[in-house]
């Protein structure tokens, strides 16, 4: 026969349900060896006939729960609960020897979980250090670069004020390459040197800056020749239409040696 | 994190049902087998607690009597305790093999003398019974869905159900009862379960 017509017959569901004759049952059994559709088929059966059952739930009486369990403990057929008192008990001490090797375990994380984190620690330290010059130093150099910016750009302020006059000061002597200028701010009276090109001065001699208004000249301050690129600021000069650089014993002369006169420059 | 491991164990209760209808019983198959080979006491409360219900409803529908029905119920989980080592899975549900076990429990009861003669002293005893009983003996709330599905299908249709599943009546005695030819207790039993395979999905797709 068929497995779909014998699965059609309903033997399924009267297998389910207890109804069918022992023949019929051993027949039953026997085919469920060997198709595996009639077991999935009973199993869904049955899934139908437990919830069916189900609907007549009915809550027993609630003691009866413990009298069971003391029936069934009474009479031996539950595994009874492991006594304190005797200590000689096998299954106790083995519950020791679980515990100790529990203990032992969680002695191992630890120690383990100690040295662990101990070196995450120290490795944390010494990166800790590392990043704390790299700060530093990362802030020296923005203040380096910060002053050097301030410094340009209040050079550049400067220049760009709408008062400021700039000088060129060329070399008298037309055959050396000296040269430097001047930023004069009228309103101001403040008055910078920018050197473009000049030799060191002689041993005891040193540079001097004039401003001649209307003729009469007028000392600006002596000046170093400074290594870094930039302006550096001499005195305050009240007028100027002409300027001269001449080279002056050290601290400078009261009034210019005309003869010593290297750069001179008006209004370009 | 470390520990995590330890909270796994969490996903043990999951409902046995894919029909999950009946919210009563939270244990895997597989899990409380594992458990009742182990025979210890924690085994049987949580197949006490999954089952009770269920099994003490199944008898006391087919003894009608509290006392009597304690007495099966008892002698249900003693043979189910007894005998999980017999349960094959290849040969169906466990939970159907508890029913069975617990059906033809209560059937062999009401088939013996014991009961028959329990049966005379039953109107005093119910007297007695009936106060208490309705006070724990109240059908499981639980379970309400599933009774009002069961009460959809048609009379004819339960008729055979309780017949051969709740009285143990033989193909031939059930066809005699109802007064139907024998292949009609076959076809109208298949119908019937058919019937309810299709309540209870379109029920549980809900």
């Amino acid at each position: 026969m068929e497995i779909k017509e014998y699965i059609a017959s309903g033997v399924v569901e009267l297998y389910a349900l207890g109804s069918l004759s022992p023949a019929e049952k051993t027949e039953f059994d026997q085919k469920m060896l060997i198709y595996p559709e009639l077991a999935s088929e009973l199993k869904n059966v049955q899934e139908v006939l437990e919830n069916y059952s189900l609907a007549s739930s009915r809550n027993p009486r609630p003691t009866l729960r413990s009298e069971f369990i003391t029936k069934l403990s009474d009479s031996d057929q539950i595994k009874k609960e492991k006594s304190k008192t005797n200590s000689l008990d096998p299954s106790h001490r083995l519950t020791y020897k679980y515990l100790i090797a529990a203990s032992l375990a969680a002695l191992l994380i630890s120690t383990f979980a100690s040295w662990f984190f101990y070196n995450n620690w120290n490795d944390a330290e010494v990166r800790y250090v590392a990043a704390l010059d790299e700060k530093n130093e990362i802030a020296q150099n923005y203040n380096l670069i910060k002053n050097t910016l301030d410094h340009t750009y209040s050079d550049l302020l400067m220049m760009r004020d709408e008062n400021a006059t700039v000088f060129m000061l060329l070399p008298v002597d037309s055959t050396k390459h000296f040269q430097a200028r001047v930023y004069w701010n009228r309103y101001t009276r403040e008055t910078y040197l920018d050197i473009l090109a000049l030799p060191q001065p002689e041993a005891g001699k040193q540079y001097q800056l004039w401003a001649f208004s209307e003729g009469l000249p007028v000392d600006a301050g002596v000046f170093e020749m400074v290594s870094e690129e930039g302006m550096q600021r001499v005195k305050n000069v009240a007028g100027a239409d002409h300027w001269a650089v001449t080279v002056e014993p050290v601290g400078g002369s009261p009034s210019p040696s005309m003869d010593q006169m290297i750069l001179q420059g008006r209004n370009s | 994190m470390l520990f995590s491991f330890l909270y796994k164990r969490k996903e043990y209760f999951i409902p046995i049902f894919s029909i999950s209808l009946a919210r009563r019983i939270k244990i895997n198959e597989e899990d409380l087998i594992h458990l009742l080979t182990l025979r210890e006491a924690k085994g049987f409360e949580i197949l006490y607690d999954n089952y009770s219900a269920a099994l003490y409803g199944v008898i006391h529908r087919i003894v009608q009597n509290d006392a009597i029905a304690e007495d099966v119920l008892q002698e249900t989980f003693l043979k189910i305790w007894n005998n999980i080592g017999q349960y094959e899975s290849a040969k169906g549900r466990l939970f159907s093999w508890m029913i069975n076990i617990a059906r033809n429990g209560a059937i062999d009861k009401i088939r013996s003398k014991e009961y028959t003669d329990q049966q005379k002293n039953r109107q005093l005893e119910k007297t007695v019974l009936s106060e208490n009983a309705e006070m724990y003996s109240a059908y499981n709330p639980d379970t309400i869905g599933l009774r009002q599905i069961v009460q959809k299908l048609e009379p004819e249709y339960r008729q055979i159900v309780e017949l051969l599943f709740f009285n143990g009546y033989s193909q031939s005695a059930a066809a005699e009862k109802l007064n139907i030819p024998l292949g009609t207790v076959k076809t109208r039993s298949r119908a019937a379960l058919q019937k309810l395979r299709t309540y209870f999905s379109t029920e549980a797709g809900n």
